[in-house]
């Protein structure tokens, strides 16, 4: 933000390092480095028109407790908080609304963290791309951290890019549960400015 | 909230045959575009007291969305009408410095 502003908390994104992109080694959570600091707003990606962009996005926010948002969430909201709060006065319908979340397990944990809806959910959704659903960051296309305690550590709708699933050349991010997920934009239309974001259920806006 | 503590960033899409971001066009730059210019509307406040509201819809501060009032702030065990789908052992919840 504004140089005249005092610090404050944000989360944010940031160009990881990779064997061919390098930058200031600035060392990040998971033993990943970035190109740089994390910048507000940034890193914005500059694509040519009908030349994809390929991502692999790894979701490097804080777990358990440390991942919980730093502002008030109305846990009201479908898809935020706990599972149950969906239903709550329907038990039929709530078990529905459970199996709904693909549950990695019935139970995978035997804390209360097992059965939330976390705040560290987190995927990208480039806002007016001519983008496949695979890989439209729709708000069942979000995941975990790697080494979240959760039952649900992705979305119902999380797809990989098929070609970078077996790949030797990219990370293979097609488990539920290793924190990365991948993206595929086709940029088949014409030159504009949009934006990418977060789009996770219930904790997106 | 995601997007408004900072998930968000700028993506551009240049097309070279484009007649003002293109090559020799008045608006490129060193990277075949103009200067993007996104707009935000924010609150900013020196304390977090001076929010006009601190608490999610349980009235927590903390923690937000994961107690129910008089439940785990207790210490007691999660226990749900109906079906229990965990047994869950007392949490101790963090509390935001004064």
């Amino acid at each position: 933000m504004h140089s005249d502003l005092p610090p404050t908390t944000l989360r944010g994104y940031v160009q990881l390092e990779t064997s061919v992109v390098t930058g200031s080694h600035y060392a990040l959570p998971g033993g990943k480095f970035g190109v740089d600091a994390p910048h507000f707003l940034g890193p914005t990606i500059v694509a040519q028109k009908d030349r994809p962009v390929r991502i692999t996005f790894y979701n490097l926010l804080p777990t358990g407790a440390a991942g919980d948002l730093f502002l008030p969430v109305d846990s009201t909201i479908m898809g935020s908080g706990e599972a149950n709060h969906m239903h709550p006065y329907d038990q039929r319908r709530r078990l529905v609304a459970m199996s709904w979340m693909k549950p990695a397990t019935r139970c995978a944990t035997s804390t209360e963290d097992g059965r939330l809806l976390q705040d560290n959910r987190a995927t990208l959704h480039l806002h007016g791309g001519n983008v496949p659903w695979i890989s439209d960051g729709t708000p069942h296309q979000w995941i975990t951290p790697a080494g979240e305690a959760t039952a649900w550590p992705q979305g119902v709708s999380v797809q990989s890019v098929p070609d970078m699933v077996n790949n030797p050349a990219v990370p293979d991010c097609s488990a539920p549960n290793d924190g990365c997920q991948t993206f595929f934009y086709t940029n088949q239309q014409s030159a504009r400015l949009m934006f990418y974001h977060d789009h996770s259920w219930g904790i997106t806006a | 909230m995601n997007v408004y503590v900072g998930e968000a960033a700028g993506y551009v899409i240049t097309d070279p045959s484009d007649p003002l971001f293109g090559p020799g066009a008045p608006y490129e730059t060193s990277l075949g575009l103009g200067i993007p210019l996104i707009i935000q509307d924010r609150t900013f406040v020196p304390q977090d007291a001076q929010l006009y509201n601190q608490y999610d819809a349980n009235g927590n501060v903390l923690s937000y969305g994961r107690t129910r009032p008089g439940m785990l702030l207790a210490g007691a065990a999660m226990a749900t009408s109906g079906t229990t789908m965990c047994t869950c052992p007392p949490r101790t919840l963090a509390t935001r410095a004064a």
